[in-house]
C-alpha cells in the first residue's frame, strides 16, 4: 500500500470532493465528517465523480448522466451504471487527510 | 396454484428497469421479457454518439448479457408479438408460441416517423432509432462528405456534432423558424446553435422541402418551397416519432397522443401496464399529462410499473429531465421549458455553467452546461417549487446548497 497526501481536512469540506490525479484516477468524498475515496472515472461515462453531487444517504451521483454510487461500498446502485467503482480506504492523521492505494496504482 | 406471470413486451430502457424492479421487489414468479431487436436490451443514447464516432461499436447492454437468465427472466429477442387477446390475457407470438399472463407491461416505445419524400431517395437515407440505424450511417460519415440533417431537433443535432467531429460537412434543416421546437428551453437553443455554428454546422431555418431527387453522381439533392437548394452525399432525418401503439389499440386501451395512464402506470385494463415513450401521464411538476420520449422516463416509469406489478406500490415522481451530449460538452435539462425569464449563474466564457427558469418568481426549470452537480439542486428546487432571491441565485459566491427550497 502507498499513502497518498489527499489535502489538509479543513480544505475538504463536508459535500465536497477531491480529485487526485494517481493512476487510476482517485476521487476523495467529504460525506457529513466521514471520508471516503472511489476511483473517480464513473464505469458508465466519461465523467469525473469528483464533480458529482454527494448525497446525505452517504452517495454520490454521476454528474452527466446520475447513475448513482455507494460511497462505503463503491456499489453502482442506479442506471445507468452496472458496474461498480473500486473502493480505496482513507485516512486521517492530525490535520491531513491520506488515501491508500495499492502500489500499482501510480501517484 | 401456479406461479404467477408477468410479460413485459419490448426491451428497451423501460423494459428492462421494469424486470429488473419486479426482481428487486422480490417478485419470484415468471416474468418473460419480449422484444423485436434481435439484441439484449441495450442503451440509445449511444447510437448518435459512440456508435456514429466509432466503427465497429456493438451495443453496450444495459444490463450484463447474463443478467436476465442469473434473475430468472426469460427472453424472446427477435420476436414479435402477432397479436394481443386481452379477454383471455393472452400473447400470441409471431411464430405460433401462446403466452397467458396475469400482468402485461406494454413498453414497446416509438419508432423514427416516415418522411416519405426522402424514403423514395433509397439507399444513403437514414433515421436514427435501432443499433443497425447507426451502423449504417456511421459508414457514410467519412471526412470530407457532406451530410444533410433534415430535422433540428436533438437526435439531429446530436448526428450533426458527432459528423462534425469526424470531419462531415454538415447542414441543417429545419421546417420550423427555430431550431427544437419541442422541449428545449430558447437560451439553450441559442447556445446550442452557436457551438455548432463555432464547429461549421451550417442552418437552415424555415425549410419546407418540396423536392428531393438523386443526380447522376449519386448526390441528393433536396429543394425548398421558397427555392433554396441542398446537395448532399448522405441524409439523416430525425423529424419525431410515431409510438408503437398496435397491441395497445388491440387491447382496447385508452389512447389519446399515447396510452393514458395514472400515476401507478395502470392503463384504463387492470392487469396490463404501460411504460416509455408510449405512455402519456400526468406530471405535477408540469402540470399536465405528457408522453416524454427520454432516457430518464423510460427508466423511471419501467422502474415505477415494474414495483407496482410486483408490490402495488409506486415510488416518487421525479421532475422530468434530460441530457444531451454534444461535442464532449454535457447538457442537462429540468422542468419546464418556458419560463417568464431565465437567469444564468455562472461564467458562461468558463464553460461550466447553468441557467435556472423562472415563472412568477419560482424556479420552474434548469439548464446546466457541464454543470450536473448543481443539476441535483435545481431539481430540488423546481419539486419544492422555490422561489429563492434572483440576486443569491446568480451568486456563485452563494451556495446554491444554503438556498431555501421553499
Amino acid at each position: 500500500m502507498d499513502k497518498i497526501f489527499v489535502c489538509a481536512v479543513a480544505e475538504l469540506p463536508p459535500g465536497e470532493a477531491r480529485r487526485i490525479e494517481t493512476d487510476p484516477v482517485i476521487a476523495v468524498f467529504n460525506q457529513d465528517g466521514e471520508f471516503y475515496a472511489l476511483a473517480d472515472r464513473c464505469t458508465h461515462g466519461e465523467a469525473s465523480m469528483s464533480d458529482g453531487y454527494v448525497e446525505d444517504d452517504c452517495t454520490v451521483e454521476c454528474p452527466i448522466h446520475s447513475a448513482k454510487f455507494c460511497l462505503k461500498t463503491g456499489k453502482a446502485l442506479t442506471q445507468p451504471a452496472t458496474v461498480d467503482l473500486a473502493t480505496f480506504k482513507v485516512e486521517v492523521e492530525g490535520d491531513n487527510v491520506y488515501v491508500l492505494a495499492p502500489a500499482q496504482v501510480a501517484a | 396454484m401456479s406461479a404467477p406471470v408477468y410479460i413485459v413486451v419490448g426491451a428497451g430502457h423501460a423494459a428492462a428497469a421494469a424486470v429488473a424492479a419486479m426482481r428487486g421487489a422480490g417478485f419470484a414468479g415468471r416474468i418473460i421479457l419480449i422484444g423485436d431487436e434481435p439484441h439484449v436490451p441495450y442503451e440509445r443514447p449511444p447510437l448518435s454518439k459512440d456508435v456514429l464516432l466509432s466503427p465497429g461499436t456493438g451495443p453496450r447492454p444495459i444490463y450484463p448479457a447474463d443478467y436476465y437468465a442469473t434473475h430468472d427472466i426469460e427472453t424472446r429477442f427477435g420476436a414479435l408479438v402477432e397479436r394481443i387477446e386481452p379477454a383471455a390475457r393472452r400473447l400470441v407470438l409471431a411464430d405460433g408460441e401462446t403466452l397467458v399472463y396475469d400482468k402485461l407491461l406494454l413498453a414497446t416505445g416509438a419508432r423514427a416517423r416516415r418522411y416519405p419524400l426522402l424514403d423514395a431517395l433509397g439507399e444513403g437515407v437514414h433515421v436514427l432509432r435501432t443499433l443497425e440505424d447507426g451502423q449504417g450511417l456511421q459508414k457514410e460519415l467519412l471526412p470530407g462528405r457532406h451530410l444533410l440533417v433534415v430535422g433540428g431537433g436533438i437526435i439531429g443535432l446530436e448526428v450533426a456534432a458527432s459528423a462534425a467531429k469526424l470531419g462531415v460537412a454538415v447542414t441543417v434543416l429545419e421546417r420550423a423558424p427555430r431550431l427544437m421546437t419541442r422541449g428545449v428551453p430558447l437560451p439553450l437553443v441559442n447556445i446550442l446553435r452557436a457551438l455548432h455554428e463555432q464547429q461549421g454546422v451550417s442552418f437552415e431555418l424555415s425549410v419546407e422541402l418540396t423536392e428531393a431527387t438523386r443526380g447522376p453522381n449519386g448526390q441528393f439533392h433536396l429543394r425548398a418551397a421558397d427555392g433554396r437548394t441542398f446537395a448532399g452525399a448522405s441524409i439523416l432525418y430525425g423529424v419525431g416519432v410515431e409510438i408503437n401503439d398496435r397491441l395497445t389499440r388491440e387491447a382496447g386501451l385508452a389512447l389519446d397522443n399515447g396510452v393514458l395512464v395514472d400515476e401507478l402506470c395502470r392503463t384504463s385494463v387492470p392487469e396490463i401496464f404501460a411504460a416509455g415513450d408510449i405512455a402519456r401521464q400526468f406530471q405535477p411538476f408540469l402540470g399536465e399529462a405528457v408522453r416524454q420520449e427520454t432516457w430518464a422516463n423510460a427508466v423511471h416509469q419501467g422502474t415505477l410499473a415494474g414495483r407496482v406489478m410486483a408490490t402495488g406500490e409506486g415510488v416518487a415522481f421525479e421532475v422530468p429531465w434530460y441530457w444531451t451530449d454534444q461535442y464532449g460538452i454535457n447538457f442537462q435539462v429540468a422542468g419546464k421549458y418556458e419560463a417568464d425569464e431565465w437567469l444564468a449563474r455562472g461564467d458562461p466564457a468558463s464553460g461550466k455553467y447553468m441557467l435556472f427558469g423562472l415563472t412568477g418568481g419560482r424556479v420552474t426549470g434548469a439548464v446546466t452546461v457541464n454543470n450536473g452537480r448543481d443539476m441535483k439542486l435545481a431539481k430540488l428546487m423546481i419539486a419544492a417549487g422555490a422561489s429563492p432571491d434572483p440576486a443569491l441565485l446568480c451568486d456563485t459566491a452563494h451556495e446554491l446548497r444554503k438556498l431555501k427550497l421553499g
